[in-house]
């Protein structure tokens, strides 16, 4: 029997080329979407499970509600006071993420972004594959460092590391005590060399690791087993009153958050690096599933569409003692028979699209058949793909009785309302997904073409090492470069524009009790007196700093109060209850020492209207500007005249070798800094547009198999109607008249969907492209779905109605 | 064999019901040869179609071999059909995509005969009906007239007990036709009941009885020779 259905099948495939060609590129395509994704999906699930115990260890996090801070890490005290605070606490460690810093060996000198600081139970916490050394020994001392396989490479090539020395930044040698085994891609974690925490002291000074207010240390607890993380939280609040302060509620809270959830689910402030997102795997997944979904629709529509074809065959099959079960499971076997074909095709695809996909993404996705599991899966899902298309047309078709298809052809009209119902879902999701595809786009140009309130273009920025003296670098430097005649200014900034700014103080209004409850937490950008001009930021009151408003000195218990100036951004001036006039001349004091008696009394002297400082994705932060701090960051903006920047880079180059010597050059363009914001989004719409391309291909497919049909089968009528006096445009009318109206309910469907989908995508930024910059889009969708709709049933119509009539009249 | 009693089929649409059987009697002995005849539309394919059990009557009794099966499913009745039915249409219907011979198994495969049963059925069976030279041959390669001989061995296969042809004539030429008909004659003669819808008075004479139907009633049941000697008597 068995041979009896795989010669049917067979010769059904092979005797209908068109119809099996469609069916079998069609869900070739969605299978080859969803084998992609899949494994996309399983990489983004995979991050951070493989370590020991990840199902116990939660990472800390700190939010601060005043300037609302969610961050990642937390200060540096916290780790040691739970340890010794909480006994379900097993194990607790730090890493201190250093954000560049430079190594040398030799003529070898490297800017190192990922090199950390970390505590030396690290090791023995995530279970570290040691290559030599061991954990007891690895960070004993502070000028100790390990690096992994591929850190040590780079600075020992194939010699043994072990016991060799690095100059770190000009100021220390540190010396290797292990290598270890390179981290995993699926880690959020980031890095390649670690220095001892016995190191933090002699670096940040004596009492950073005292300090509450240093939230850069990432720490991880690892629970006991069946332990509930709630339990642990619930005590956060009397900790931090007990370690920090009686009012801690106010301010701060703890809180922790799984380390295998870190990855998709978590975008605090100050991440290792920018997290997946669960909303993207889902949304991709969906995607992947719509254009499966499309061309099963194919398969369901051609099939019942063909039905008369199969009619007799089915009423014989019944007449001769077949039941209709063992006909439903003869049309579901034929189009498992097809969906295998399609998954050999889907995984030839995947062989070949696959690298590049994953060069695209940035991440390592393999596929191979020799696993045994993939290898699983494919039959799976081709049984399941099968089973789920030839479902319908197998019920449809085992239906038909003996009496009805053997006497005459059958009418085959029943399905015909499922059939447009099912073209139209199919118009409607690649509608949908074009729309989608077009909004996401016309955002990326809205955050690149937005007006942020400052000029970023032809800005150059840079950051001077840590180590340099702030004002014996920054000031020549600054000299020199504006001697160029190619570059216009050069300013210092503690942050540079398209850089999240965690920096934060407390302030209060001058006259107000100065106790904790009465502080604004509100985020502070150090700036030199130029900055505003530099980036052509225009006051909406008072006036920029003045060169002589720069404060040098920091109050101390012989000088409590300082005075200096300030400039809010109008969100900032609001928070205090003033308009930007009323600001002016108005006195923020704020608080430099935890007992609250030492202080800063800034007044304002001009206020600017809130600037997009970093992502369209976030508010537009109160801000306090205020003069430079060699304590804060060291960046420096450079503006470049127009035309050719390449003598200007020269310059900087040169500068900077002759000032920082042996600093390897680093700077960047600003306009890059913005654009890497929204990489993420800027790859999205990417996908989306190639998924969307692969849904309306398979469903203009299925779309051409159906007119072709459609057509073949009113070869007739078309005759007559010839014969009558019809012309080959009335023909052609006839043809697409029908299939318009289901293209034209499509977007009836398509619209709302896309919009109530996209509106939530948009609200994942603060600031949105307006409506009128997207709604023309639906309309172009519609167009586009109507003309490819159009194209291939006119082609199909054309043939038709320019055939002689008399050939169609003897057609039957 | 076949009892019928007071039955009924109509069918309608939403603008008009056709009454195609008018409560119809017939009752068909075992081994016999029944010719049904009548005008287009007069119900007799109708009748053939509810005793080959592809169709259900509206009321009525039908008695196959001593059940009651009016009432019967669709799986009950395929169960029945398959054991004891064989068909024979006026268009042939054969599977265009097998074989002669896998054409004339496809009855056995759903009655699960073992394969090297099966072959052997198949092959004397093609012998039989003068085709087995065709059997790897697909159907459009024959003349209709080896059509309708591979359809007649499809029919008998499976040694049914009875055999319905629906006007199986119909599409042949005279010697063609005679042909079938003397296969059907010859299986008739084995002891197989058959019943045969025809147009043709010349064909209907190979029956043992015609029955002639009209506005889906039974008009007059007669024996062959008797209705010729009716004949015979009109004339005078």
């Amino acid at each position: 029997m068995l041979n009896n259905y795989i010669k049917i099948a067979w010769r059904n495939i092979t005797g209908n080329p068109l119809f099996s060609a469609i069916n079998i590129v069609g869900l070739a395509i969605g299978l080859a979407c969803c084998i992609i994704i899949t494994l996309f999906v399983r990489y983004e699930l995979s991050f951070d499970k493989h370590w020991d115990n990840a199902d116990r260890i939660y990472r800390v996090t700190r939010d601060f509600f005043g300037n609302n801070l969610e961050l990642a890490a937390v200060a540096p005290p916290i780790a040691p006071l739970m340890k010794q605070d909480f006994a379900e606490v097993e194990d607790i460690t730090r890493v201190l993420s250093t954000g560049g810093v430079t190594l040398a060996r030799g003529d070898i000198r490297i800017r190192e972004n990922e090199m950390v600081i970390a505590d030396p139970n690290i090791f023995e916490f995530f279970n570290l594959e040691f290559v030599s050394g061991d954990a007891q020994s690895a960070l004993a001392r502070p000028t100790d460092i390990v690096m992994t396989e591929r850190g040590a490479e780079r600075y020992f090539g194939d010699q043994d590391p072990i016991g060799q020395t690095l100059n770190l930044m000009d100021q220390a040698d540190v010396t290797v005590t292990a290598v270890i085994k390179d981290l995993p891609d699926n880690t959020h974690m980031a890095f390649e060399i670690i220095g001892s925490m016995a190191a933090v002291p002699l670096l940040l000074g004596p009492d950073e690791l005292e300090s509450w207010g240093s939230n850069n240390y990432y720490t991880y607890v690892r629970l006991p087993e069946d332990y509930d993380p709630a339990d642990l939280q619930a005590q956060f609040n009397d900790f931090l009153v007990r370690h920090w302060n009686e009012d801690a509620e106010k301010s701060s809270a703890l809180g922790l958050q799984r380390l295998a959830d870190i990855h998709l689910t978590s975008d605090r402030d100050g991440e290792w690096r920018a997290n997946g997102s669960i909303g993207v795997v889902y949304t991709f997944s969906a995607v992947a599933l719509f254009v499966l979904l499309i061309a099963c629709i194919n398969f369901m529509n051609l099939t019942t569409a063909r039905s008369t074809q199969r009619a007799r065959e089915v009423g014989i099959r019944k007449v001769v003692g077949a039941k209709r079960k063992q006909l439903i499971a003869q049309f579901m076997g034929e189009s498992i028979m097809l969906t295998a074909l399609a998954m050999l095709l889907a995984v030839a695809i995947v062989e070949i699209v696959l690298p590049g996909f994953g060069a695209f993404l940035e991440i390592p996705l393999t596929f191979s058949l020799a696993d045994p599991s993939s290898l699983g899966i494919l039959l799976l899902g081709t049984a399941v793909v099968g089973a789920f298309a030839g479902s319908y047309p197998a019920l449809y078709l085992s239906r038909f009785r003996p009496v009805d298809v053997l006497k005459g052809p059958a009418s085959g009209t029943g399905s015909a309302f499922l059939r447009k119902t099912l073209v139209v879902i199919q118009f409607a999701t690649s509608i949908a997904l074009l729309i989608s595809t077009g909004i996401v786009i016309a955002q990326m140009n809205y955050a690149r073409n937005v007006d942020l309130g400052l000029d970023k273009s032809r800005n150059l920025v840079s950051e001077l090492p840590y180590f340099a003296d702030l004002w014996e670098t920054y000031e020549p430097m600054k000299a020199e470069l504006e001697s160029h005649p190619d570059i216009l200014s050069a300013v210092y900034s503690s942050r540079v524009p398209g850089m999240e700014n965690n920096d934060g103080q407390g302030y209060i209004a001058e006259g107000v009790p100065v106790v904790m409850d009465n502080l604004f937490g509100i985020a502070n950008i150090k700036v030199d007196y130029q900055w505003f001009d530099h980036y052509d930021i225009k006051f909406v009151a008072g006036r920029p700093f003045r060169q002589n408003e720069m404060r040098v000195e920091d109050p101390s218990t012989d000088n409590p109060v300082v005075k200096a100036a300030a400039i809010l951004n109008v969100s900032a001036a609001r928070l205090f209850g003033w308009s930007p006039e009323e600001a002016i001349g108005k006195v923020i004091r704020s608080p430099m020492s935890r007992e609250l008696d030492m202080f800063i009394d800034r007044t304002i002297v001009g206020v600017i209207p809130d600037i997009h400082f970093s992502s369209l994705h976030d508010e537009m932060k109160a801000t306090v500007y205020e003069e430079p701090d060699p304590n804060y960051g060291r960046r420096i903006s450079v503006k470049l005249a127009p035309g050719d920047h390449r003598a200007a880079i020269e310059h900087f180059e040169s500068v900077w070798k002759k000032l920082v010597p042996g600093e390897p050059v680093f700077w960047e363009f600003l306009d890059d800094r913005f654009d890497a914001l929204y990489r993420s989004e800027q790859r999205q719409a990417q996908m989306f547009g190639v998924f969307s391309a692969f849904a309306i291909f398979v469903a203009t497919l299925g779309l051409f198999g159906l007119a072709s049909f459609t057509t073949e089968r009113r070869t007739k009528e078309i005759g007559i109607r010839k014969v009558m006096g019809a012309s080959v445009r009335d023909i052609i009318m006839l043809l697409t008249a029908d299939f318009t109206k289901l293209v034209l309910l499509a977007n009836v469907i398509a619209w709302p969907l896309a919009y109530f989908f996209m509106k939530d995508w948009l609200n994942r930024f603060v600031y949105q492209a307006p409506f009128a910059d997207w709604a023309w889009l639906f309309v172009a969708s519609a167009a586009a779905a109507l003309a490819v709709a159009w194209l291939t049933i006119a082609l199909q119509a054309s043939r038709a109605a320019t055939a002689r009539p008399v050939l169609a009249l003897r057609y039957e | 064999m076949i009892e019928i009693h007071d039955l009924t089929k109509a069918y309608r649409t939403s603008a008009v019901e056709t009454t195609a059987l008018n409560h119809v009697n017939l009752e068909v002995n075992k081994g016999e040869f029944i010719a049904i005849m009548g005008p287009s539309g007069c119900g007799k394919s109708t009748l053939l179609n509810i005793l080959g059990m592809l169709d259900t009557p509206d009321s009525g009794r039908y008695g196959f071999l001593g059940e009651d099966v009016a009432g019967y499913s669709e799986g009950q009745l395929a169960d029945i059909r398959k054991e004891n039915i064989g068909f024979i249409f006026q268009s042939f219907n054969l599977v265009d995509e097998l074989s002669v011979a896998d054409n004339v198994m496809l009855p056995l495969l759903y009655q699960q005969v073992a394969p090297a049963e099966r072959k052997k059925r198949v092959t004397e069976v093609l012998e039989r009906v003068g085709i087995a030279h065709r059997a790897d041959h697909r159907p459009q390669q024959l003349s209709g007239g080896q059509q309708q001989r591979v359809a007649v061995a499809r029919a008998v296969v499976t040694n049914p007990k009875l055999i319905l042809a629906d006007e199986p004539t119909g599409n042949l030429d005279t010697s063609n036709g005679e042909e079938v008909l003397e296969l059907l004659g010859q299986l008739n003669g084995e002891g197989t009941t058959v019943i045969m819808v025809t147009h043709d008075q010349s064909h209907a004479d190979h029956a043992g009885r015609v029955v002639n139907m009209l506005d889906g009633r039974v008009l007059t049941e007669n024996i062959v020779g008797m209705q010729k000697a009716g004949e015979a008597r009109h004339a005078q």
